[in-house]
């Protein structure tokens, strides 16, 4: 046989093989120490079926419904054994690290070797594992007082533990260091949501049907011919439109909204588009102010932090329900209600 | 006749009907909210399962290193163990939403900590609480029981990253002088720790000065000024072996260095006859590039995100202001233009801002501008702030604090860009010129 076809006959050979085997040759001998793999979630019934019969399944639990009791689980067919998903085994050949004390957690870094560099640096062995101490808080810091910073950090507060009471950091502007000493600490307008405003007036007028009601029109109601119209013209105009409501019944469910929101509403200013993503979430209710599903995300637009944005929004509107403060008697207008976040002016 | 009538009189509810759609809405009514609180998020921890060899102990150890990061980020809050109403005995158990939503927890975190042999294995999940949805998939991660408190900040960081739709910045450390003893005799040591204070460890002893410690872009090594030789010279080190090596050993002296986003090059000031400018030197050759000239004090040089820019300090135009430069040098373009003096400028990871130090009327404040020098923004305000450097997600600046008198000593402190949560970082001994890592892999 030719040389140049036995050349070349082994360089197709080993080119498939690297195509077939390539894998192992080319892949990065890089080794992160930490494996990182997904974690499934199961539902309520799986987890009946997992607990009774130790048939492991994972599933994606379905949405529960908003607000209403879990109904009892139903048994379910198990179903068959899941692969079980093998984690490549770390490299490390340490052997099993007793774990007594705090000091034997915990060693990121590797072992210091002294002859490694001329100028040899020393592992603070007394001190990595600690945890550092809890941040100062901020409003303790004095920025021309070194010893008072100190003090601050022994002086530890204490979480509260009171849910209802508001927590101290909530506020409604952020100041920083620079400006608090301008402002000496004084704020411009209490956070307090005022109180219900006055001209929160029911109005009893509910315009359910139209102003003009010639009699003709009341009469034709009674020929079978017109009422089969009017039915059919019923239900051409489904969905049903909104009652049209008057600027005072406008301004009077708007202000129950705005007043709720005012208090549950805490939107992720401080991350990126935390001020200007403005999102805006359809509402269904029922004639008791209660949620009929859960909020839908009608922003047109989504970027970075809208989700967040989103559900920040979604959480106070379900945090603040029911909404029974709204007129029943002009549920017609208020069953569907559209709210707009903009939280652009919150950040000052 | 009466057919006709009865025709027009159809007609006319007709027309009425149509009336009447007009007058009605045809869209849900809009409400414009622009009020609600600024507050940490409230969220819940519940005790995670310890499986196989676990002991409660290291179950506390992990789940108080999560909730020291999220709740030291500033934009969450702690509900208390003691405040739960339930606890998840089974990682699988599905979530008891109500006895989480009757203490206002926003957001639920469950988890479980399994150790077999030395490996460790950490799974968690993120619900929100009342959406009554799991947030995204869970997570497990799994290494060598060595590697614990990194487990418990990738947990963090994928946490936080979920809540706030940024990347997060836990499972990362800073690089800082380390300093100990009277003002006219400090001792000064290069000093790596954990982003949070844990895990410090010395790289280097105190029989020389060092000063101004910056992380390459594979948080491998770092470049650093010391005074080893009598001058300042730019080192170069690698944080695992602590081998080092001098960066440039032409005469006169150099300092004030950092990588290029590429980590080929290192930008530095050197001074040669009384007049300091700014070089480039690539780490490969060593080849050393000019990006300066003129009479005037231009350093502390940093690069943009995409390595083109180069933000630096000059006093070219007789007070020392920042200015901005192509990162091959060429014509520089001063961004600043407040009262006072602006300097050590540092180009944000995201690349829209620029922190900085000012000083004006005798007080000195970390503060941040965009690119273009507009909105510009003080965080802090005290007798001695100095030397910022961004978190890895742009989000929070670290910073050393020194305090007045005799007996003032150096201090490292954090604030969220925002210019709220200062607080002082925990050091082992009092620090200075901080410089934050990458995220590490």
């Amino acid at each position: 046989m030719d040389l140049g076809v036995k050349i070349s006959g082994t360089a197709h050979a080993i080119l498939i093989g690297i195509a077939i085997f390539g894998a192992p040759i080319f892949s990065a001998d890089e080794e992160n120490p930490i494996q990182i793999s997904e974690v499934s979630l199961i539902s309520l019934q799986e987890f009946e079926l997992l607990t009774k019969e130790n048939t492991p399944i994972f599933q994606t639990e379905p949405e529960p419904e908003l607000q209403e009791p879990e109904p009892e689980p139903e048994l379910q067919e198990p179903e068959p054994e899941p692969e079980v998903q093998e984690i490549i085994s770390d490299s490390e050949t340490d052997p099993v690290a007793p774990i007594t004390d705090q000091d034997n957690l915990g060693e990121l870094t590797p072992e210091f070797n002294e002859n490694a560099a001329p100028k040899a640096a020393e592992i603070i062995s007394d001190i990595s594992n600690e945890a550092p101490e809890e941040p100062a808080d901020m409003n303790s810091i004095q920025d021309t007082s070194f010893e008072n910073v100190s003090g601050a950090d022994e002086d530890k507060s204490e979480i509260e533990v009171t849910e209802n009471t508001p927590a101290e950091e909530t506020t409604t502007q952020i100041v920083t260091e620079a400006e608090e000493q301008e402002s000496d600490l004084v704020p411009s307008r209490t956070s307090k949501p005022k109180n219900r405003p006055k001209n929160l007036k029911i109005v009893k007028e509910i315009k359910t049907k139209p102003k003009l009601k010639p009699k003709e029109v009341v009469e034709a109601k009674k020929d079978a011919t017109a009422e089969s119209i009017l039915e059919s013209l019923k239900e051409k105009n489904e969905p049903e439109p909104f009652l049209d409501l008057t600027p005072a019944q406008k301004e009077s469910v708007g202000n129950i909204i705005r007043n709720k929101m005012r208090l549950c509403w805490n939107p992720p200013v401080g991350v990126e588009n935390g001020l200007t993503n403005v999102m805006i979430l359809g509402l269904k209710f029922d004639i008791d102010g209660k949620l009929v599903e859960s909020p839908v995300n009608l922003t047109p637009d989504s970027g970075v932090g809208s989700l967040q944005a989103f559900e920040a929004a979604r959480r106070a509107v379900i945090r603040c329900s029911p909404y029974n403060e709204l007129d029943p008697e002009i549920y017609e207008g208020w069953k569907e209600l559209n709210l707009k976040f903009n939280p652009k002016n919150m950040g000052r | 006749m009466r057919y006709f009538i009865k025709l027009i009189i159809i007609g006319l509810v007709f027309m009425m009907s149509k009336v009447s759609i007009l007058i009605a809405e045809t869209k849900p009514l809009m409400i414009e909210i622009t009020q609600g609180v600024i507050k940490p998020m409230p969220i819940a921890l519940s005790q995670f399962t310890a499986i196989g060899d676990t002991t409660p102990q290291y179950v506390d150890q992990i789940t108080s290193v999560i909730m020291a990061d999220l709740v030291g980020s500033g934009l969450f809050r702690e509900i208390p163990k003691s405040a739960h109403v339930s606890a998840n005995t089974n990682f699988n158990a599905p979530v008891k939403f109500a006895d989480w939503r009757v203490i206002n927890a926003d957001a639920l975190i469950t988890g479980s900590v399994n150790i077999q042999g030395d490996k460790l294995i950490l799974q968690f999940r993120l619900f929100d609480v009342f959406a009554q949805k799991a947030l995204g998939e869970g997570l497990q991660f799994q290494a060598s029981i060595g590697n614990w408190r990194r487990m418990a900040h990738k947990i963090s960081d994928a946490v936080y990253s979920r809540l706030t739709g940024e990347a997060a910045y836990f499972d990362s450390r800073v690089v800082y002088i380390s300093e100990q003893g009277p003002k006219n005799a400090r001792k000064k040591r290069l000093t790596i720790m954990d982003y949070d204070g844990a895990n410090s460890r010395f790289l280097t002893d105190d029989n020389d000065i060092v000063l101004a410690p910056r992380f390459s872009p594979n948080n491998e090594e770092i470049v650093y000024t010391s005074y080893e030789t009598g001058v300042p010279k730019v080192y170069l080190m690698n944080v695992d072996t602590l081998n080092k090596r001098l960066l440039d050993d032409q005469p006169g002296m150099t300092f004030a260095p950092r990588f290029s986003p590429d980590g080929r090059n290192v930008v530095m000031s050197l001074t040669d006859r009384g007049n300091t400018d700014i070089y480039s030197v690539v780490l490969a050759t060593g080849r050393k590039s000019r990006l300066t000239t003129g009479p005037s004090i231009d350093t502390a040089p940093s690069y943009s995100p995409d390595g083109k820019k180069i933000v630096f300090e000059s006093d070219r135009g007789g007070r020392q202001q920042i200015y901005i430069m192509s990162s091959v040098g060429g014509d520089a373009t001063r961004i600043s233009f407040g009262k006072g003096s602006y300097g050590t400028p540092v180009w944000s990871p995201r690349g829209d801002m620029i922190a900085f130090t000012k000083i004006n009327q005798g007080r000195f404040h970390i503060g941040v501008m965009r690119t273009d020098g507009s909105n510009e923004r003080l965080l802090t305000a005290s007798f001695l702030d100095e030397g910022p450097t961004w978190s890895p997600n742009g989000r929070v600046i670290m910073f050393f604090r020194e305090s007045a008198g005799t007996n003032g000593v150096p201090e490292i402190f954090s604030v969220d860009v925002t210019g709220r949560n200062l607080k002082r970082v925990k050091t082992i001994q009092n620090g200075s010129d901080p410089a934050w890592s990458g995220l590490l892999k």
